[in-house]
């Protein structure tokens, strides 16, 4: 599942059902283990809903009471959004969402969020989508004083760890020493030492 | 059965196809994929005397036939690397060479003593080169007198070969090149990336953060070639290729043009198995021109 965003994706969605491709993978790091019997909030958007699912199905299928999961499935609009049926198999109820309203309720998966923290006792969210989303989940995650897991996008020119082109701003290692070039920052490749962040972790621009 | 050995500064190579710095990392990565022994060697990603963060995202662009980019030199640190890094690399058969890059003549001299007494690096490649650097890197490269300079200081120092990594940014890349083998450089590496620049309209701004990048990948191919050919052509060291190189046609093309060995980059981003595939296609050459050694076709371009 993917969306069309640059070339190499133009090229990939031109490609016809049967037809064999090379794919170089798993690559980087995954979503952590559920850590105690904490109430989840998967928070997807757009085309960052498919890892979601099969995350809450590996949850569920290792005996997580679906009802302890709130899924949010947010997309831009009506033609973006996914509609995975499996989620209703999964017995999850999903909350579904679009900004302009054309399926499920209007406006945006964090806007559902807002709403959901007010509502659970201190949940773990899990999240994945557009890097802009990701953003807002991390704050409020924050300001509520949660934690959780993100998935981030990133343009990968390798996509194993050798170029470090893919690298996203982290808060720098309490422990790192004197630096060449005193960033504030710290950085981390999407490619391998992710995609999956903590929240908290990430310096967003 | 074709030999693809070649020796460049005294430094036996099972074959002629290097990992070029900064598309290899330190090795960890490409040996999860492959057995890098298979390689003729690797050139680690450039070090500075302190680690370096690098520049902040966006770090790379896609561009026609090739891709830019200013990482700002992300590395280690000399130190890190030494205690970190280099024992996982000499473990494997292949020449390592440690790629370091300075901001002073004084840093270049501190990381090639830092080296000098550690075991299984088989030469130093002073990147003279960067251009995304703002001191140092590329104003060493970019001309004659400090090119010579540093190469001259390094030399005193080293106890192993050096090779000069050559900035293709410069009005004439042979008098760089005449200048470092004067200064005692046991090699030359060329070309590094040439600047560039990519500009989003609809944002109006430059898509890196750097505003500048190195441009690499086939789209440098044919720059990089005559430069190779014209510094073979003008110094005695033996030259080592690099610039877009992505099958075995265009290595031998570099070899034919005067290199004794290649350096693989871009070309590992699209198929991390690229240098092993030019590797197999460099035997196949031989094999098909009835050619005994790679040895024998160094330079070997006809006039017409």
């Amino acid at each position: 599942m993917f969306r069309v965003y640059g070339s190499g994706t133009a090229q990939m969605a031109l490609r016809n059902v049967g037809e064999s491709i090379h794919l170089f993978g798993p690559l980087g790091n995954r979503f952590d283990r559920l850590d105690g019997s904490k109430e989840i909030i998967m928070v997807a958007g757009g085309v960052g809903l498919p890892p979601l699912y099969f995350l809450a199905k590996i949850f569920i299928n290792n005996g997580m009471a679906p009802g302890k999961i709130r899924f949010i499935a947010g997309a831009k609009n009506r033609s973006e959004h996914l509609n995975e049926p499996g989620l209703n198999d999964l017995g999850l109820k999903p909350i579904v969402c679009t900004d302009d309203g054309s399926q499920g309720l209007k406006g945006t998966a964090v806007d559902i969020l807002k709403a959901e923290l007010s509502v659970r006792n201190e949940p773990l969210i899990y999240s994945c989508g557009p890097n802009a989303m990701l953003k807002e989940v991390d704050h409020l995650v924050i300001e509520h004083n949660l934690s959780g897991y993100l998935s981030l996008e990133a343009l990968m020119p390798c996509g194993y760890g050798i170029c470090s082109g893919c690298a996203v701003k982290v808060h720098p290692p309490t422990d790192r020493g004197p630096t060449d070039d005193n960033k504030a920052y710290h950085l981390k490749r999407v490619c391998i030492d992710g995609p999956v962040f903590r929240t908290g972790e990430v310096i967003w621009d | 059965m074709v030999d693809l050995s070649v020796e460049i500064a005294g430094i036996r190579l099972k074959n002629p196809v290097l990992m070029a710095s900064g598309c290899f990392s330190y090795g960890e990565e490409a040996c999860e994929i492959y057995d890098i022994s298979l390689l003729g060697g690797v050139i680690t990603k450039s070090l500075t005397y302190l680690p370096r963060e690098g520049h902040p995202p966006p770090k790379v662009v896609e561009t026609d036939s090739g891709m830019l980019n200013a990482i700002g030199l992300s590395n280690v640190g000399i130190d890190n690397f030494i205690s970190e890094k280099l024992p996982f690399l000499r473990k494997h058969d292949t020449a390592c060479i440690v790629s370091i890059a300075g901001s002073t003549v004084d840093e270049y001299v501190r990381m090639t003593d830092r080296l000098a007494d550690c075991r299984g690096i088989a030469a130093i490649e002073a990147n003279i080169s960067c251009p995304n650097v703002e001191e140092g890197g590329l104003e060493f490269g970019a001309y004659l007198e400090p090119a010579g300079r540093v190469i001259k200081e390094i030399k005193k120092h080293a106890r192993q070969p050096v090779i000069a990594k050559l900035s293709p940014n410069v009005t004439d890349i042979v008098e760089i090149a005449r200048a470092v083998e004067d200064n005692g450089a046991d090699a030359v590496s060329l070309i590094n990336t040439l600047v560039g620049a990519v500009i989003d309209i609809d944002k109006r701004v430059f898509k890196l953060s750097n505003k500048f990048g190195g441009l690499s990948g086939p789209a440098i191919k044919p720059v990089a070639l005559a430069m190779v050919y014209k510094v073979a052509n003008a110094v005695k060291v033996p030259v080592i290729g690099m610039g877009g190189i992505s099958t075995a046609d265009d290595a031998v093309q570099f070899i034919l043009a005067g290199a004794s060995a290649v350096e693989v980059g871009t070309a590992c981003f699209i198929d991390p198995l690229a240098p092993l595939k030019i590797i197999e296609g460099l035997q196949e050459y031989l094999v098909e021109h009835n050619e005994k050694s790679i040895n024998d076709i160094i330079g070997k371009v006809n006039r017409r």
